[in-house]
This record gives structure tokens, C-alpha cells and sequence, in this order.
């Protein structure tokens, strides 16, 4: 699995909670992954729009501005399943290789 | 780099490499971005980076690819006759590619004319933009002056005398020279005008479209004089060549006109 599959993976995870607006998805995942630029964050959550997968709307809050909120789509929906199963299946042969990922305990 | 800097480069970057209408989303979206959460310089490139590459990583590629393809057909219909009023340059060229090259120009403003309307048909009509009216009129005035001189010039040749102080012998070849310029000024002008018609306003497109119009011409009165030969022409032998520049001219204005819609 790439990393761009499992950082859309997160997207759409995210997205799955619930809607959320550009600056607290982009920032949250940034957060988790501190090398991967928001930019290049940004141009994966467009992509993951194009493909039909999330739809944006503008949203208005109580106090400021009107933002641009994301939400999954039932095509979304699908391909986060799709993703999920990969990760699943990834992290079991890694586990079969004696691979967990965790540090070692002192 | 300020976030006003930012996104200044961002919208640039944007306008350039994306659809007209993706490219208002995304610079939206970036402000928004930046609007949400300040940054330092620091902070801007390390979280965002450079705003050309994050443009880089929105292209699609078959949009982006087909913008560069009419780009560079838009170019080439433009540089290639105006290099070709050098008379250098003429020399090394086919006798073929030169009546082609009179032609270039027209099949640029087709396709500057579709393209633009086609790529921007989303976007309700704007204002006029700033500073496209004088440069369309400089050019106007330019090709008007040229015009004016090389008919009076041709008076003067035919009648003896001078015109503006320069010698009867002397007006071919500032007639030639005055054209070599107004090829000039109008490559730049229109390079002004299809680069503004991308990043700003598809109305700049009328600039390119006039601009084509002059380099024709040029091309077509310069091909003539390069041509002429010495011996006594027959009476009215210019009415060809008059109404064939008469049409470039015409068609180039009603196109401009077209263009600025």
C-alpha cells in the first residue's frame, strides 16, 4: 500500500466520522503526518472530489466566516472499504512475517 | 514570503497551469487556508511550500496538456511572422513557407477566438480590463501612422519630392523599416495580450487578435516589397495586393471586435 492510498485512506476515514471543513481536515492529518506538505494533503483531497468520492459545500458557523466543508460520498463510501481491506490484508502478512510495528519492549 | 505574497504566486501559478474555473476554487481555497490559521514565513513554506508546486500537483494532466498544445499553436501563429519581418530571417526561408507564413496569423485568431470562449463560457461577463483599450488603441494609431506614411511615401515616389525630409530614393526602405517595427511592437503586444488573456480576462484576447491582424499585414506589404522588380509595372498592378491587405485588415478588426465581447 502507498502512502497516497493510506493518507486518502485517512482522509475518507476522516470524512466517515463526519463533515468536517478544509482547514481541520487538512490540519488534523497534517498533524499525523508532519512530512507530507498540506499542499500536497490539499491536491489528494481534490483528487479524492474529482473522483466523486467527497462533494464540498459551504457551511455557515455560528461566529465568522462561511466555510467550505467536505463530505463522503456513497462512492466514497465504497472506495474506504476498498482501503480499508488493503490495510487489513497488509498489515496481516506483516504480522505473519513476525513484523508488528510496535518498539521492542525494554 | 507573506501570506499576501503567497497567494499572489499562488494565483498566478494557478490561472496559468489550470481551467479557469478550478483555478478560482483553488486560490479560494487557499485563502481560506491561510485565513484559518496565520503563519510565518517559516511556517508558510514548510506546511505549504512552494505555491508553484503546489500548483504542480493540482495539473490534470489531459487539461493541462491541451492548454500547452493551443499555447503553442498561439505562439508560433504569432513569433514565426514576426521574426519573418526581419529580412534575415526571410532570406533563409522556403518560398512555400512564406505564403504560409501570411496565413499563421489567421488561424491564430481562430483558435484564440474558440479556445477562450470555449475554456471561460462558465464566467458572466467582466468589465473591460484595465489598460487593454489604450494598448488596442496604440496599436490602432501605430498601424494607422505606417499606412498613412507608406501611401503618402508612394505619392512622393510616383511625384518626386521628399517626405518628412527624407529623399524620394530614400522611402522604400523606410516604408520597409516602419512595417520591420510594427511587427515588432505588435509581437509584443500581442504576447502581452494571449499571456493576460490566460491569467486575467479572455476580453485580452482582442489584443492578440489585433496584434495578429498587424503582423499580417506587415508580412503581406514586406513580402511585396521584397518581391518588387525594377522593371516598369503595368498600370494598377498594387490592386491585388490592396485588396488582399484591405481584407486582413477588416477581417482583424471584426475579429478584435468578436474578441472583446
Amino acid at each position: 500500500m502507498l502512502k497516497k492510498s493510506l493518507l486518502e485512506l485517512c482522509l475518507l476515514h476522516l470524512l466517515a466520522e463526519q463533515d468536517r471543513y478544509g482547514y481541520e481536515l487538512l490540519g488534523q492529518l497534517h498533524a499525523g503526518f508532519p512530512d507530507t506538505q498540506e499542499s500536497a494533503l490539499y491536491a489528494l483531497l481534490r483528487g479524492l472530489c474529482r473522483e466523486g468520492c467527497t462533494e464540498s459545500y459551504t457551511g455557515q458557523v455560528s461566529e465568522g466566516p462561511a466555510r467550505k466543508y467536505y463530505r463522503l460520498t456513497p462512492m466514497g463510501a465504497e472506495k474506504l472499504a476498498g482501503l480499508l481491506a488493503e490495510w487489513r490484508a497488509l498489515t496481516r502478512a506483516l504480522l505473519d512475517l513476525g513484523i508488528d510495528g510496535m518498539e521492542p519492549s525494554k | 514570503m507573506l501570506r499576501k505574497d503567497y497567494l499572489a504566486r499562488l494565483t498566478r501559478a494557478a490561472c496559468w497551469s489550470l481551467p479557469r474555473a478550478e483555478a478560482d476554487e483553488v486560490v479560494s481555497d487557499y485563502r481560506e487556508l491561510l485565513a484559518a490559521h496565520p503563519r510565518t514565513e517559516a511556517e508558510l513554506s514548510r506546511d505549504l511550500g512552494d505555491p508553484a508546486q503546489a500548483v504542480r500537483l493540482l495539473r490534470q494532466g489531459r487539461a493541462y496538456e491541451g492548454w500547452m498544445a493551443v499555447f503553442l499553436v498561439l505562439a508560433v501563429s504569432l513569433l514565426l511572422p514576426v521574426l519573418c519581418v526581419f529580412q534575415p530571417v526571410w532570406n533563409v526561408m522556403e518560398p512555400h513557407c512564406r505564403q504560409l507564413l501570411e496565413f499563421l496569423p489567421i488561424v491564430g485568431m481562430g483558435v484564440a477566438l474558440v479556445w477562450f470562449f470555449w475554456t471561460d463560457r462558465a464566467r458572466t461577463r467582466r468589465p473591460l480590463p484595465k489598460g487593454l483599450l489604450p494598448l488596442l488603441i496604440l496599436l490602432l494609431a501605430a498601424a494607422a501612422g505606417v499606412v498613412t506614411f507608406t501611401w503618402a511615401g508612394m505619392f512622393v515616389c510616383l511625384n518626386g519630392g521628399a517626405l518628412l525630409l527624407i529623399p524620394a530614393a530614400r522611402i522604400g526602405p523606410a516604408i520597409s523599416m516602419l512595417f520591420e517595427l510594427l511587427g515588432v511592437l505588435a509581437g509584443v503586444l500581442g504576447a502581452i495580450g494571449l499571456i493576460r488573456a490566460r491569467m486575467c480576462n479572455r476580453r485580452w484576447r482582442a489584443l492578440y487578435v489585433l496584434a495578429l491582424a498587424a503582423v499580417a499585414v506587415s508580412v503581406s506589404v514586406l513580402t511585396v516589397m521584397r518581391h518588387m522588380s525594377l522593371d516598369i509595372p503595368a498600370p494598377g498592378w498594387w490592386l491585388p495586393y490592396f485588396w488582399k491587405n484591405m481584407g486582413l485588415s477588416a477581417a482583424g478588426l471584426v475579429m478584435t471586435g468578436v474578441a472583446l465581447c
